[in-house]
């Protein structure tokens, strides 16, 4: 298991936080680190939220779900 | 105006015509601006079978269907209805009523953390908090609740909201929601794609619900015979291509036919079409369709690669995808070896069932329903046995025919699913084919049957057993029939009672003319069909099995 980083810019919302690490737990994740803060535009936060996973494909596999969210802008 | 009017002016710009729903305290303004607004209220008898309406409705018209409940147990009582709206991407739209804003948290009279609760079944949610937010958020919803892939959104409107004063027309435009829904426009694939078609020698399409949702049987359709490629169906996607089409496979997957099922394990390619390889479908997924290219076609790129890898992904729009797809590829028919060995499997391995018995079969209701109203009528069906024969032994030649919950699996939904599908399309006979166990789940919806004349007919497939599981427990568990045997009330007397009218069929040369009496019937009809107790669905793969293990009709059982 490696750890992996992603990163998000979100809709600065209130139920952002608990939808999106909701996302991680019902998957089965634990989250290694979540830092998440606001942006100097108040409608947009930013997130890095880092995993542990076996491969690329895990990781690859999270961020589609994370775009589709609807409060999700972009996820690296 | 006040909010609980904004929110109805809202409902109504979206082109809402119909809410299921049902009163409380915390939706008593809402209430008070319905008894005016002009809009169609079916009031249902429990929240969970408004939810299952509003479902109903938007699978039988492919509009999004609306549900209003008050707050806590309410809104609660929602959320299978929600759960099993998600599973099946309806789009669908849930508001519930909530405490006063300052009391939200205090554990207050009739509050619940609804979007806390809904947060992982619903696409997204909202709660609303200042007026003005609400002709945005209702704008936003149903674009997120009908854009890509459909899903559910539940609104939760605090009661000094639906009080509070704003203006209507005002409110900001909502910006396009920041999670892209649209499909990929990049052609990479296509010329891909015709070359793995035109190097297959035995190809299959797997069609879901997805091609329902994108109204996609047209393109479906050419694609198919332009190259005479044979198609299989996943439940949620009976009648996206005509049943009774040469080229229809029938459904795959746990319960589907032989044909279908060997057909996609022995394929050398595999075209997948707004499905996405559930478990009922695919069986073992480490020997499905093991000889076969995968192209898996689906507007959602979370469902690709997640339970069998895909040779090509395509991301799209299904119409989009099969109308280009059918353009690009070649008029080359593949060898007539590949439709002949198909052809074979359909005349050795029919669906069968024993035709001469006595007992009433619940297969031969089926088909009789599908003779007395030539295949088109709209059917929505409980869980369980009743489910499954109705899947397997009506034949689907349209979409939006076939209503059943096929991601949840719920039961009770297909009694007041039928009442939305009804006030959906009031021009079509519209059929309940129920079990005795899931009917009761809901029973009480024959009272909004009677009070706004919707006219469906229920068949129940009277077993007198969940029988489903009694089936499970017969082939696996050494027929120890642990909680499956259920006694059951009389359902003539029962429809009776609400004002409906109620048919009991007990001898088989009976059931032609109990069904055309109940056709002729201008109300409500609940026919108890008392079939045979031990009948199973077959053929079926039990789980873990390869689609290729199926046990049959005639075989000695396991």
């Amino acid at each position: 298991m490696q750890k992996h980083t992603l990163s998000l810019l979100v809709r600065n919302k209130p139920d952002v936080l608990a939808r999106i690490t909701g996302l991680f737990s019902a998957k089965g994740y634990v989250i290694a680190s979540l830092l998440a803060r606001e942006t100097e535009d108040p409608a947009v936060a930013r997130m890095k939220i880092i995993i542990a996973a076996n491969d690329e494909s895990e990781v690859e596999r999270m961020r589609r779900h994370l775009r589709r969210l609807i409060d999700t802008i972009s996820v690296s | 105006m006040n909010g609980a009017r904004i929110l109805l002016e809202s409902l109504k710009r979206e082109g809402v015509e119909v809410i299921f729903g049902y009163p409380g305290g915390a939706v008593l303004p809402l209430f008070d601006q319905l008894y005016e607004f002009p809009v169609r209220f079916v009031l249902c008898r429990h929240e969970q079978a408004a939810a299952h309406a509003a479902d109903g409705y938007a699978r039988a018209t492919g509009r999004v269907g609306v549900c209003l409940a008050t707050s806590g147990p309410g809104a609660t009582n929602l959320t299978t209805g929600i759960a099993t709206a998600y599973m099946d991407s309806i789009p669908m739209i849930a508001i519930t009523g909530q405490v006063r804003t300052s009391l939200i948290g205090v554990d207050a009279f009739q509050e619940a953390d609804m979007t806390g609760i809904t947060r992982s079944i619903t696409k997204h949610n909202y709660l609303v908090r200042d007026p003005r937010e609400l002709e945005p958020v209702v704008r936003e919803a149903f674009h997120v609740c009908r854009t890509g892939r459909p899903g559910p959104v539940l609104i939760d409107l605090p009661v000094d909201i639906q009080l509070a004063e704003a203006e209507f027309g005002a409110g900001a435009d909502a910006g396009a929601p920041a999670g892209g829904n649209e499909p990929a426009a990049d052609h990479g694939w296509l010329k891909t794609a015709a070359r793995l078609i035109t190097a297959a020698r035995a190809p299959v399409i797997i069609s879901g619900g997805g091609v329902i949702t994108a109204a996609a049987g047209d393109e479906l359709r050419a694609l198919a015979e332009k190259l005479r490629i044979p198609v299989a169906m996943t439940l949620m996607g009976l009648g996206g291509f005509p049943g009774s089409h040469p080229l229809s496979l029938g459904m795959l997957g746990m319960h589907g036919t032989y044909f279908a099922n060997q057909a996609v394990m022995a394929a050398d390619l595999i075209i997948a079409v707004g499905m996405r390889f559930d478990d009922r479908v695919t069986g073992r997924t480490d020997t499905f369709a093991a000889r076969a290219k995968i192209i898996h076609i689906d507007i959602d790129p979370t469902s690709i690669g997640k339970n069998v890898r895909a040779d090509l992904p395509i991301i799209g729009d299904a119409k989009y995808v099969l109308a280009k797809l059918a353009d690009q590829v070649e008029n080359d028919p593949f060898p007539r070896s590949w439709l002949r060995t198909i052809a074979g499997w359909k005349m050795d391995h029919p669906l069968a069932y024993d035709r001469r018995a006595e007992k009433i079969k619940p297969q031969y209701v089926i088909e009789e329903i599908h003779r007395l109203t030539a295949g088109d009528a709209l059917i929505t069906t409980e869980v369980g046995q009743n489910q499954i024969w109705a899947a397997q032994w009506f034949n689907y030649d349209a979409p939006r025919r076939f209503i059943s919950s096929g991601g949840l699996g719920t039961m009770g939904f297909g009694f007041p699913a039928a009442i939305g599908a009804k006030v959906g399309r009031p021009e079509k006979i519209v059929f309940a084919i129920c079990g005795d166990g899931s009917l009761q789940m809901n029973i009480q919806e024959l009272a909004t049957c009677v009070s706004h004349g919707i006219q469906i007919k229920v068949a129940i497939l009277n077993n007198g057993y969940l029988g489903m599981v009694r089936q499970w427990q017969e082939l696996f568990y050494g027929r120890r029939y642990s909680q499956t045997a259920l006694r059951n009330p009389d359902f003539v007397k029962l429809a009776e009672s609400y004002g409906a009218l109620g048919i009991r069929v007990t001898e088989k040369k009976d059931v032609p003319d109990a069904l055309t009496k109940a056709l002729a019937c201008a109300n409500t009809v609940v026919i108890d069909f008392q079939v045979d107790p031990e009948e199973n669905v077959l053929p079926m793969v039990p789980a873990g099995e390869s689609l290729d293990h199926m046990i049959e009709y005639g075989e000695a059982e396991n």
